[in-house]
């Protein structure tokens, strides 16, 4: 459904993604997180055709986005972060525009705005943050689409809103829809989601089930000694995310569980604690330190924000 | 309809109020010009020696080709009402050109646009020919509110062909500033605001226009206005559209588009 090959955007010299790979299959309710600026948008963006790849390939469909990007628009829905509409035309005039614009009868939208309590009679720039939102929706599912592409779909909308959008797309799942679901937003992704890709820097790190995920070797350790650890003897391969406190050391491990309890074993160790991590855990440990440290650069910052 | 047809009735319907403004205006400030006729004819002979104590320069330089000229009918409204149909129908036509692609940008609504099964030379022709039709409209209005405004103020006859040939070249200059204006929706890579980019270009081609006929050494800095290309001379019994002059306007506004056209395709929509 959705094949990219080193997939590369630049703005400028800033890096947007780089050598992106990633493949969907149809059919799949699959996630892309990452957090702001890992290239999120910029992935989509261009597999809509707003962005020129500066190297490497994407398909939709089977069609390459740069040449059959208007084939490949026909099948897709999109709901973007955030979106404008043209002042002064109303929900409804602008649903009819775009149900023209596919060929399709506007009746299909005018029940989403329905289920989403949308009132399409009032104006669109006189609509809230999360009205808009909900018209960004139906304008995405108006054409029922066979492909499903969100970014950050839920931000704006309210829990309630956010459940009945749910289930919109788990609706058009069993129609047979794919979904790409983009988030920095681990609880939703997981919600709505079998499969993830994990985003950094512009690049795939991961693509995994949510629960093998969940389920993949790495423990959250706390390990307490009689003094200060000893935090280079710590730092075995496998280890990550160290955090040295007075007495007591905290860290990732993911590798066979034997190495671990053998690096333990040769120190003096009064306590110690090997927990199963949280989804949140394992997220963060993909992200390292990137999530907090602002690596989202200039071009790509803007793309994410959007 | 295809996808682009929907696309460019609903450009038509956008820039409609625009288009009705700026027509406006120009179509009044032709008829407030219109109402000195009387007293021009007048005062003719009286008027034309008065202007022709002044430099020629100065008169090329406000239009006035000679001071007999100016105090015909035609001729009047070439020089005064000339103006304002020339510099405010450029100011429209390259605003109106350069807002049409940014502007989808600058009000987040290029992902909703180019969300949409069109190409971009689907979307940069719907827009582009809805501009045209708007740049059409305004020169057919200016011509009937000049023609219909002159005959009736004027105590005598007027040459309708000449006007309309005269605005044919309106038509030709304002038809490149808006491929100007379009050129420039391309190629700026955010969405601002053109409109003051379009009111620069505008003036600044008259100006230079201007300055250029003040003195035969400033003279060749006049080609670099279109402003340049337009013939005034209505009382000519020759007047007509030359071949050379529409070359200019004609190769000048299909470079213009076709490279707007080019860049368009390839640029980077950043919202």
């Amino acid at each position: 459904m959705i094949e990219t090959k080193g997939l590369t955007k630049y703005y400028g010299r800033t890096r947007g993604i780089d050598g992106l790979d990633l493949s969907v299959e149809a059919g799949e309710l699959f996630g892309f997180i990452g957090p702001n600026g890992a290239g999120k948008s910029t992935t989509i963006r261009t597999l809509l055709g707003l962005l020129r790849p500066t190297r490497g390939s994407a398909t939709v469909f089977g069609l390459d986005v740069t040449g059959r990007g208007t084939d490949i628009r026909r099948r897709l829905g999109y709901i973007p972060a955030e979106i404008g509409f043209y002042g002064g035309m109303t929900g409804e005039a602008i649903l009819r525009l775009a149900s023209r614009m596919h060929g399709v009868d506007p009746e299909r939208g005018r029940e989403v705005a329905g289920r989403l309590d949308l009132d399409l009679r009032r104006k669109a720039d006189e609509l809230s943050t999360g009205n808009r939102k909900k018209l960004a929706i139906v304008l995405a599912l108006q054409h029922s689409p066979e492909l499903v592409i969100l970014d950050e779909p839920s931000a704006g909308l309210d829990p309630l809103m956010q459940g009945v959008l749910f289930d919109l797309l788990r609706q058009e799942h069993r129609r047979g829809a794919t979904v790409f679901f983009s988030s920095h937003v681990l609880d939703e992704v997981q919600r709505m989601c079998r499969r993830v890709a994990i985003v950094r820097n512009g690049r795939i790190v991961e693509v995994a089930e949510i629960e093998t995920l969940r389920q993949r070797h790495l423990k959250r350790v706390r390990a307490v000694f009689p003094g200060e650890p000893p935090a280079r003897a710590l730092a075995i391969d496998g280890v990550a995310n160290l955090t040295v406190e007075a007495d007591s050391a905290r860290f990732d491990f993911t590798g066979p569980p034997r190495v671990l309890l053998t690096m333990l074993a040769k120190r003096r160790v009064v306590d110690v604690s090997i927990e199963d991590p949280t989804l949140d855990d394992v997220f963060l440990h993909y992200y390292g330190s990137d999530a907090e440290d602002g690596d989202a650069e200039a071009g790509d910052a803007k793309e994410d924000s959007a | 309809m295809s996808p682009a047809w929907h696309l460019f009735t609903h450009e038509l319907r956008r820039n409609r109020r625009q288009a009705i403004a700026w027509s406006g205006i120009v179509a009044g400030l032709t008829v407030l010009y219109s109402l000195f006729l009387p007293s021009i004819a007048e005062s003719g002979d009286t008027f034309a020696g008065m202007l022709e104590a002044y430099p020629e320069g100065l008169l090329k330089a406000l239009n006035i080709e000679d001071a007999a000229m100016f105090v015909t009918p035609l001729g009047f409204h070439v020089t005064e009402s000339g103006i304002v149909i020339t510099i405010l129908g450029g100011i429209f036509a390259a605003s109106l050109g350069a807002n049409l692609l940014l502007k989808e940008e600058r009000d987040r609504t290029a992902e909703f646009l180019l969300a949409q099964p069109l190409s971009r030379l689907q979307v940069w022709a719907g827009k582009a020919a809805a501009a045209y039709v708007y740049v059409v409209a305004f020169n057919a209005v200016t011509f009937a509110v000049s023609a219909a405004a002159i005959t009736s103020f004027s105590p005598d006859p007027v040459d309708l062909r000449a006007l309309f040939i005269y605005d044919v070249y309106v038509l030709l200059l304002t038809a490149l500033l808006a491929a100007l204006g379009l050129l420039l929706s391309a190629a700026v890579r955010r969405g601002r605001s053109m409109t003051g980019v379009a009111v620069a270009i505008a003036l600044g081609g008259f100006f230079v226009d201007a300055i250029s006929k003040t003195t035969e050494q400033a003279r060749p800095i006049g080609y670099l206005s279109p402003y340049r290309f337009l013939d005034l001379s209505v009382l000519d019994p020759d007047y007509g559209i030359t071949l050379g002059r529409l070359a200019y306007f004609l190769l000048g506004t299909a470079v213009l588009l076709t490279a707007s056209a080019i860049r368009y395709r390839r640029k980077d929509i950043v919202v």
